[in-house]
C-alpha cells in the first residue's frame, strides 16, 4: 500500500498496528528467509540510514520506506540508495529537511548525511559545508496530499554552492543538482571508508582490521559504490572466516539465532492484541525492530550491548519465545532430539550442543547439561526422561555464554 | 592477519575444573576483561563504600535548548532572535532577576527557591562538536578528545576505587544499555525493578537457576556479567518495582527504591531523550517544548520528592546535556544544533543558586554561527559535583582538565 493508502486503512488510533506488522516481518524474513545475506544488508542498511517507526506519519512512511527505498536497493550501488534516502518522504520529515526553507534553512538533514550517511565525522566537511548542503537540498520536500516527494523550487537556493570542492554546475535543472552532488559524495573515498567500515563492524569485528576494510574500499571504488562486490571482498577475505564465534550478537541476532536453531515457525498475524504481546517481549531486549529514536541506528559494539541485566533478559527472552509466550511463535524443541533417543546421556548431550552450538562439547558442558537434565551420568536415558529433558537442555544450550557470541 | 579471539566457553577449552565450564581467552575488545574488577562473589552481601554520598547522572540526549530552559528574559536579543517560540518576560519563573526558569518548570523552581537546585549557564564541552555522538562521547569521557583508556568520567572513577566495593549495584544505569559515561566499569544496566528476574513472561527460566549458575562459571566477560546478573537477581527480588508504564517515570521511582534498599548504588545513569528540536518547538505555554520540559520537571521534582520521603539527603542529581541550541529560531520554528547548554545540580549536595558566566547574546558574542557560548567547562561542574558527593579528586576523573571549582555542590 502507498502512504496515502496506509493512512485511510488505518484509523488515528490504530497506525501502530501498521508498524507493528513491519517489526514482525522483520522476524519472519530473519528466522525463514532463504535470503539470509539479503535481510542481512537490508537490515545493516537500515541502521545506516535509520528512521525509528515513531508517531503517526513516521510509522506509516516508514513501512513504505522499507519496501520502496531500502529493500530494493540494500544490494544495489550506494549512489542509488543515497538519493532515494534522501529524496524518502520518512527520511525528508524525520530529518526535517521538507520543512528547509530557501534563506531560512534547517540543517538537520545536511549534517547526519555528511556525519552518518556518508563521509563521517571526521570527513573532512566543516560548518559552512553543512550549511552548503543544506541549501543545495532546500525543496526537497512531501507532497502533503499524496506524501511522496516533491521539488518545490519556491523553496529552492538557487545561488552558487560550493561544498567540499564540489561546486554547483550551471543551468536551471536545480533538483537534478542535488542529485549530482549526492552521487559525487557516496563516490568519496571518505565515503567509502566509513560505510565499508561500518559493513566490517557489523559482519566480521568490532574492530575490523585495516586489511579487510582496504580491501573492500578497492572493490567499492572499482565498482562506482556497488555493494556486492564490496560484500564480496569482505567474504573472501582471510578475517571472514576466523571471525566465527568472536562477536557478542546484538539482541536481535541472538534472537533469530535461538528461533532458527529450535526450529520455531514465526506466523503471520495482523491480529493487534497479538502483535502488541509480541512487541512487549521485543522492548524488553532494547532492540525492536526500526526502533532506534537517534539518526545513528543501533550500536553495533559489544560495549553497548553486554551487561549484567542485558544477559538476563537474553535469557528470559529466549525462554518465553521457546515456550510459547507469544501465539505466533512455535518452537519445535523436541525436535532437535531427533535421532539422538537411545544414546547415551554423553552422546545425546554432544548431538544437542553440535546442533544449538555447532560444536562438540567439553565436559563442563556435559556437567551443565546434567544439571539441566538431571540424568544420571553415564546412562542410557529411558523415553520418559530423554523426552522431558530435551527443551531443559536446549535452553540451557541457548543460555550459555557461548551462545551469545556468533 | 588477524587472530582469532576464542571466547567459546560450553564447547572449548581448558581444564574443566569440577563442574566449572572451560573458559577460553578474552580478546580485549570495548574494555579488556583483565581490567574488569570482579564484582560481586556470590553469597557475599554487597559492600557499600563507605562515607560517600551517591551520584545520579541525568543526561538529556540530543542536545537540549539552554534559551528555552534557563531564559535570559531580560536580554532583547534573545525576544529578538526566538520571535513566536521565545518565553515572553511575564511568564518566566524568576531566578535572579537575570535568568528565568520556563513556566513548565515550577517543580525545579520551588527548589532554587529551598537553595536545592544549582543553575550553570554557558556550559558545555570546551572542544565544542555539533554532532550528536561526538559531542554525548566527549561529555561522557569528560576529554575534548577520545581518550587511550576508552574510560567514561564515572567509569575511570570507578575502576580507581574498585577496591572499596564488592556491590553488583555498584554503578548502575537505568537503562537496557549501559551508559558511555560509566566505559571501564562492569556497570549494571537494569530498566525495570518488575522486569529484573529469572523466569520471563513465562516463567521458563525460573527453574534454570542452579544450571545457570554453573554455566556463568569461567573467567570470560560474558561469564562474569552473568554471574552479576544472577546475584543481583537475587537481592531485587523482593523489592516493590514501579508498575508505571512511562518508562522514565518507572526508572527514577525504581531509582529510588533500589536507593533505599542499601544494596550499595553509588553511581546511577538516567536517560532522558526527544530533546533534538529542530522543529516545531511551540509557545511557551502550549507545544513540543512546554510539554517537554513539563515532563522534566515532572520527573526531576518527583524524584527529589520521592528521596526526600525515603530520608535519603545523600543522593545528588546532575543534569547534563551535549550540547545547547543555536540562539536563532531556523525556518521550521525549531532550532539547530548550537554549543553553550545549561546545567543542573539538585538535592543532595547542591548549594542553590545560578552560577556561570553570561557573556551576551550581542553578533559579537555568540559568534559566526549564533551559538550561546560556554564560559564553565562542564567538567569543573562534574568536579564540584564528584569532589562534593563522591568524595572523588576531579584531576583524576577529568585527567588532563585544569579544574577549577564553581561552587555548584
Amino acid at each position: 500500500m502507498t502512504a496515502l493508502e496506509l493512512d485511510g486503512a488505518y484509523p488515528a488510533n490504530d497506525y501502530g498496528s501498521a508498524s507493528a506488522q513491519l517489526q514482525l516481518a522483520w522476524i519472519i524474513r530473519a528466522v525463514h528467509s532463504p535470503a539470509q545475506l539479503f535481510e542481512r544488508l537490508v537490515e545493516f542498511f537500515s541502521d545506516h540510514f535509520n528512521v525509528p517507526l515513531d508517531g503517526r506519519n513516521g510509522s506509516l512512511l516508514k513501512v513504505v520506506e522499507d519496501r520502496e527505498v531500502i529493500r530494493p536497493h540494500a544490494v544495489g550501488r550506494l549512489a542509488d540508495l543515497l538519493v532515494a534516502s534522501a529524496q524518502s518522504p520518512a527520511m525528508l520529515l524525520y530529518l526535517d529537511n521538507a520543512r528547509s526553507f530557501a534563506n531560512n534553512i534547517n540543517e538537520n538533514y545536511a549534517r547526519e548525511l555528511l556525519e552518518l550517511h556518508t563521509v563521517g565525522v571526521d570527513g573532512g566537511y566543516t560548518e559552512d559545508d553543512v550549511v552548503a548542503t543544506a541549501r543545495l537540498l532546500t525543496g526537497w520536500t512531501i507532497n502533503p496530499q499524496t506524501f511522496t516527494f516533491e521539488f518545490r523550487q519556491a523553496r529552492h537556493d538557487t545561488g552558487p554552492i560550493t561544498i567540499m570542492g564540489w561546486e554547483r554546475p550551471s543551468g536551471s535543472d536545480y533538483q537534478h543538482h542535488g542529485e549530482q552532488f549526492l552521487t559525487w559524495l557516496a563516490r568519496r573515498e571518505a565515503t567509502a571508508r566509513f560505510v565499508c567500515t561500518k559493513l566490517a563492524r557489523r559482519f566480521v569485528a568490532d574492530r575490523p582490521s585495516s586489511g579487510l576494510v582496504d580491501a573492500m574500499v578497492q572493490a567499492w571504488s572499482a565498482n562506482d559504490t556497488a555493494i556486492d562486490p564490496v560484500i564480496r571482498a569482505m567474504v573472501g577475505h582471510a578475517d571472514f572466516g576466523a571471525a566465527v564465534g568472536t562477536k557478542f550478537s546484538r539482541p536481535l541476532d541472538h534472537l533469530a539465532f535461538a528461533l532458527r536453531v529450535s526450529a520455531t515457525t514465526v506466523g503471520a498475524t495482523t491480529d493487534r492484541n497479538q502483535l502488541k504481546g509480541l512487541g512487549q517481549v521485543l522492548a524488553g531486549l532494547g532492540q525492536l525492530p526500526f526502533g532506534w529514536a537517534a539518526p545513528n541506528g543501533y550500536p553495533d559494539v559489544e560495549g553497548a550491548w553486554l551487561n549484567a541485566g542485558a544477559l538476563l533478559g537474553r535469557w528470559n527472552l529466549v525462554g518465553d519465545a521457546l515456550s510459547g509466550a507469544s501465539p505466533v511463535v512455535s518452537a519445535d524443541v523436541a525436535s532437535l532430539g531427533d535421532g539422538l533417543a537411545g544414546g547415551t546421556d554423553a552422546e545425546i548431550y554432544d548431538g544437542l550442543c553440535r546442533r544449538v552450538i555447532g560444536q562438540s562439547i567439553t565436559p563442563g558442558g556435559r556437567a551443565v547439561l546434567r544439571e539441566a537434565t538431571g540424568w544420571p551420568e553415564d546412562s542410557v536415558p529411558g523415553n520418559a526422561a530423554f523426552a522431558a529433558g530435551i527443551a531443559p537442555a536446549v535452553l540451557a544450550l541457548l543460555t550459555s555464554s557461548d551462545a551469545q557470541y556468533r | 592477519m588477524s587472530m582469532r579471539i576464542q571466547r567459546r566457553s560450553i564447547l572449548k577449552g581448558g581444564a574443566a575444573a569440577g563442574a566449572a565450564m572451560a573458559v577460553g581467552a578474552v580478546g580485549g575488545p570495548a574494555f579488556a576483561a583483565s581490567a574488569l574488577p570482579s564484582v560481586g562473589t556470590a553469597g557475599a552481601r554487597a559492600g557499600r563504600r563507605q562515607g560517600a554520598g551517591r551520584l545520579v547522572v541525568v543526561f538529556l540526549r540530543g542536545g537540549q535548548d539552554h534559551l528555552s530552559t534557563v531564559v535570559p528574559y531580560t536580554d532583547a536579543r534573545y525576544h529578538d532572535a526566538r520571535g513566536d517560540i521565545a518565553v515572553p518576560e511575564g511568564s518566566v519563573l524568576d531566578l535572579d532577576g537575570r535568568f528565568g526558569l520556563h513556566p513548565s518548570l515550577g517543580g525545579l523552581h520551588a527548589l532554587y527557591d529551598q537553595d536545592r537546585l544549582s543553575v550553570v549557564v554557558a556550559t558545555g564541552n570546551a572542544a565544542g562538536n555539533r554532532s550528536h555522538f561526538l559531542a554525548q562521547d566527549l561529555c561522557e569521557y569528560g576529554d575534548e578528545a577520545v581518550p587511550a583508556d576508552g574510560q567514561g568520567w564515572l567509569g575511570r572513577h570507578l575502576l580507581g576505587t574498585a577496591g572499596e566495593s564488592d556491590s553488583p549495584f555498584r554503578a548502575m544505569s537505568i537503562a537496557n544499555n549501559v551508559a558511555a559515561s560509566l566505559r571501564g566499569y562492569p556497570a549494571l544496566g537494569l530498566a525495570s525493578i518488575q522486569r529484573f528476574g529469572l523466569g520471563g513472561l513465562t516463567g521458563a527460566t525460573e527453574s534454570m537457576r542452579s544450571t545457570l549458575d554453573l554455566a556463568y562459571f569461567g573467567n570470560g566477560l560474558a561469564e562474569s556479567f552473568g554471574r552479576q546478573a544472577l546475584e543481583a537477581v537475587d537481592e531485587v527480588s523482593a523489592l516493590p518495582g514501579s508498575s508505571q508504564v512511562d518508562p522514565v517515570a518507572r526508572g527514577f521511582a525504581d531509582l529510588a527504591v533500589l536507593m533505599e534498599a542499601d544494596l550499595g548504588v553509588e553511581v546511577a545513569t538516567v536517560d532522558i531523550g526527544h530533546w533534538d528540536t529542530h522543529a516545531g518547538m511551540g509557545a511557551h505555554d502550549n507545544g513540543q517544548m512546554a510539554d517537554l520540559l513539563a515532563g522534566l520537571d515532572g520527573s526531576l521534582a518527583g524524584f527529589q520528592a520521592d528521596l526526600d520521603q525515603r530520608g535519603l539527603t545523600d543522593v545528588t542529581t546532575v543534569v547534563m546535556t551535549e550540547f545547547g541550541r543555536r540562539v536563532v529560531r531556523n525556518g521550521s520554528g525549531g532550532t539547530d544544533h548550537g554549543w553553550g547548554s545549561a546545567a543542573f545540580v539538585m538535592g543532595g549536595a547542591a548549594t542553590g543558586g545560578v552560577f556561570g558566566d553570561w557573556p551576551g547574546l550581542d553578533p559579537a558574542d555568540i559568534g559566526p554561527r549564533g551559538d550561546v557560548p560556554v564560559t564553565t567547562d562542564h567538567r569543573d561542574v562534574l568536579g564540584d559535583v564528584v569532589s562534593a558527593t563522591l568524595g572523588a579528586d576531579p584531576a583524576t576523573v577529568f585527567p588532563g582538565h585544569a579544574y577549577q571549582p564553581v561552587g555548584v555542590a
